[in-house]
């Protein structure tokens, strides 16, 4: 019974409820003029939507991304020095590693221009945002700054190097396959100097390796010359910056570019 | 600015980078033989089972270019290159051979990527090269050479290495 009545009431409610809408629709119709028009009638205004950028994955923006990469390297190494923290071997390797990242943008805004592109000449600002400056304040607040900036050198260079490997099959110029490759390993020749500076005992990680036990290592280190078989596109863990409490530390995965991150042409109109 | 018009390169090897790739393998099973060679002869002091591992690096990379080319891969080495190395690679200068002989890889593997049509076979090749330059700042180290005196021979392949294939 009172379930009878409760459905009456829903009837009508809603009788009410779309007559009113009904009329307001009409109204509006009404209003709107053009009384040719064959379109349904619309209620409100909707703004026009606006496209999605054009954003194909051209070799210009391969080549857009890579020379924002050496930007922030070159970032990441005055800022090294800024700290002033690095004397010696250390500073001369460092001074040679920013000398070796500023010809390199110098030869991939040469080659974005021979593609007819617009170089792009800053830091990535993703890369920068996410990467760069956080790991630059985790530094900042360190115990072991030099650790610390050696260790993010490793990282950063090793990721330069993936990037550059990364883009290899992107490329549909074989050409820039290898011109790209040319910086990619001296990246990857930087990475490997650091390594042996850094674990000069075992250049060579035997992990994953189908070798004899006597060559094995019994402990896995953090740092190598040669850390794999193959260039890994696999994120580049950095642990750096003060100790919590329990005496962690921040460990940053540093990964190559993604989608999100590479510099579009259409950046420039932004 | 507009895209260019360009043709998608093909995914896998065509028979022109099948014929390029079956050299490069010959290239990885010569120099896995000749630090097989190293690492038998006892040469390398502290870092011999660097030159273990970097027999079987090439080993691996072999096996990978193999993975892409299949029947086609020669599966044999270059002899000439071996003899041409062997007695480099088992004296006391085994640290600067191999370190040419990494630096000549290099080389060739870039000249190998401004050739290769497919994306498969250029992808592995880009990933082999990286290792293979830091093989050669490592053995430039194995050496005795240092990286703030001769940074050169860590940081560079020179522009007058030969390519081997």
């Amino acid at each position: 019974m009172n379930t009878d009545r409760r459905s009456a009431l829903s009837r009508r409610r809603f009788l009410i409820a779309g007559g009113a809408s009904v009329s307001l629709g009409a109204l509006l119709a009404a209003c709107g003029g053009g009384g040719s028009s064959t379109g349904i009638a619309r209620i409100g205004l909707a703004p026009d939507g606006s496209a999605l950028p054009d954003a194909p994955v051209t070799d210009v923006a391969l080549l857009r991304t890579a020379s924002s990469l050496e930007y922030n390297a070159i970032f990441a190494y005055e800022a090294a020095a800024g700290l002033g923290v690095l004397t010696g071997d250390a500073k001369s390797l460092a001074s040679r590693f920013l000398d070796d990242h500023k010809r390199h943008a110098d030869t991939i805004v040469a080659a974005t221009e021979a593609a007819g592109g617009n170089p792009w000449t800053d830091p990535n600002p993703r890369l920068q945002s996410i990467y760069i400056e956080p790991a630059l304040a985790l530094i900042a607040e360190s115990d072991d700054q030099l650790g610390d900036v050696l260790a993010l050198a490793y990282a950063l260079e090793t990721l330069a190097g993936a990037t550059y490997q990364s883009f290899v099959p992107l490329f549909d110029d074989k050409q820039l396959r290898s011109a790209a490759m040319g910086n990619g390993e001296e990246e990857g020749r930087h990475a490997a100097t650091l390594g042996l500076v850094l674990n000069p005992a075992r250049l060579v990680a035997s992990t994953g390796l189908s070798i004899a036990a006597e060559f094995a290592e019994t402990e896995v280190a953090t740092f190598y010359a040669v850390p794999s078989a193959f260039g890994t596109l696999s994120p580049v863990p950095v642990t750096i910056g003060p100790a919590d409490e329990n005496g962690g530390r921040t460990t940053v995965n540093l990964e190559t570019p993604s989608l999100n991150s590479l510099v579009y042409e259409y950046l420039d109109e932004e | 600015m507009t895209s260019p018009d360009t043709t998608t390169p093909p995914r896998r090897p065509t028979a022109d980078d099948i014929e390029l790739l079956g050299a490069a393998q010959s290239l990885e099973l010569t120099a896995r033989d000749l630090y097989r060679a190293a690492v038998s002869a006892g040469v390398g002091g502290d870092h011999l089972a660097s030159l273990a591992c970097m027999a079987t690096h090439h080993d691996m990379a072999s096996q990978s270019i193999s993975a892409v080319i299949g029947g086609d891969a020669p599966q044999t080495r270059n002899d000439d290159l071996f003899d041409s190395l062997e007695s480099g690679f088992t004296g006391d200068d085994v640290a600067l051979t191999a370190h040419g002989l990494e630096n000549s890889l290099v080389a060739t593997h870039r000249f190998l990527l401004g050739e290769l049509d497919g994306t498969e076979g250029s992808a592995l090749i880009a990933s082999i090269l990286i290792t293979e330059a830091r093989h050669s700042a490592a053995l430039a180290s194995v050496a005795g050479l240092s990286p703030v005196d001769d940074a050169d021979a860590f940081l560079t392949t020179p522009s007058d290495t030969e390519v081997l294939a």
